[in-house]
């Protein structure tokens, strides 16, 4: 699960750079999701670490699909 | 652990009379060829499942055989444990995707894949300061790294037929085709170019030229594989090479 939404965290993380060099998001919205991908990297961090997880940890081997993140 | 017998494809190649087959498969088992046209698909018959305490060796017994052959010419490595219940399933797999095999073997003949990976050397701490700062800083990363997988393009493409360039967790991977004895002067090529302090850059291959291969040799539409146990997955050639795969670097 915490793999999932770490694999979620990036394609956010991507999709709100994109949009932020695109010009389409005004300072407040960056701000905004900035402290939101913020927090939710701080997040997943704290709770793999709880588990013994490093964030490198939450890649998974899906066999003939390859990993769920890209090394 | 109660075993069943199980086809496991090694790889496919172009017959040539001159090509010296390996000696022995997975689990010292003995290799056969399937041929189909000019197509050959080695494989061996193996107890499956495999013991999990040996899935280790029995990788690097796979990825022997299959570098025997890439040594000598153009492949279409399969992934490990890409397994067919039995022949038939094998013959009809090759009757319908032979011809995609045989285009792609073809084309991709005397070419492997040598890649580069850049990233960062440590992601380092992230801004915290605001939200704004954090976000611009992941930006100003990912710039810098597209920066210079831009500017290693043109040099890599002098060296390469084709270069490919994926994103990947803190960095990019750069596909490269070359020619087969053109290993040496690429990577000369390639150290010659000075890498940004914040980035590092690691170099391997040759490898067979599987980011090279076609969609349809690439995931073709056969069921009757069991990956890691499961048998709900679907069997295809690794689109990159198997053994290795990401830690090789």
């Amino acid at each position: 699960m915490l793999s999932l939404v770490e694999l979620l965290r990036r394609l956010l993380e991507r999709q709100a750079i994109r949009r932020m060099e695109g010009g389409s998001l005004d300072e407040g919205k960056i701000e905004e999701m900035g402290q939101a991908l913020m927090k939710l990297e701080m997040k997943v961090h704290e709770i793999a670490a709880a588990f013994g997880l490093k964030p490198e940890d939450l890649n998974l081997e899906l066999g003939p699909l390859g990993n769920l993140l890209d090394k | 652990m109660t075993q069943s017998q199980k086809i496991l494809a090694y790889c496919a190649f172009l017959h040539d009379p001159a090509l010296s087959l390996p000696s022995v498969g997975v689990s010292e088992t003995n290799i056969n060829v399937l041929e189909h046209d000019r197509l050959r698909l080695l494989w061996s018959q193996v107890g499956w499942p495999f013991d999990p305490s040996a899935l280790q060796q029995r990788a690097i017994e796979f990825h022997r055989v299959v570098h025997h052959l890439f040594g000598q010419t153009a492949v279409v490595p399969f992934r490990l444990l890409s397994l067919f219940d039995g022949h038939q399933h094998m013959t009809d797999f090759i009757a319908r995707h032979g011809p995609g095999f045989i285009a792609d073997l073809e084309r991709l003949h005397n070419v492997v894949q040598m890649e580069c990976i850049i990233f960062f050397k440590s992601p380092g701490r992230p801004d915290l300061s605001s939200g704004s700062a954090y976000l611009q800083q992941k930006a100003g990363l990912k710039r810098a790294l597209d920066e210079f997988a831009e500017h290693l393009k043109s040099p890599l493409k002098a060296v390469s037929e084709e270069v490919r360039i994926r994103e990947v967790n803190n960095g990019k991977r750069i596909y490269c085709r070359v020619q087969r004895g053109q290993e040496e002067s690429f990577k000369v090529r390639i150290q010659e170019i000075s890498v940004p302090p914040s980035l590092e850059r690691r170099i391997s291959g040759p490898w067979p030229a599987s980011e090279f291969l076609s969609e349809s040799v690439k995931m073709p539409e056969v069921a009757q594989s069991y990956p890691a146990g499961d048998r709900h997955g679907r069997l295809r050639p690794q689109p990159r090479t198997a053994v290795g795969r990401g830690k090789r670097h």
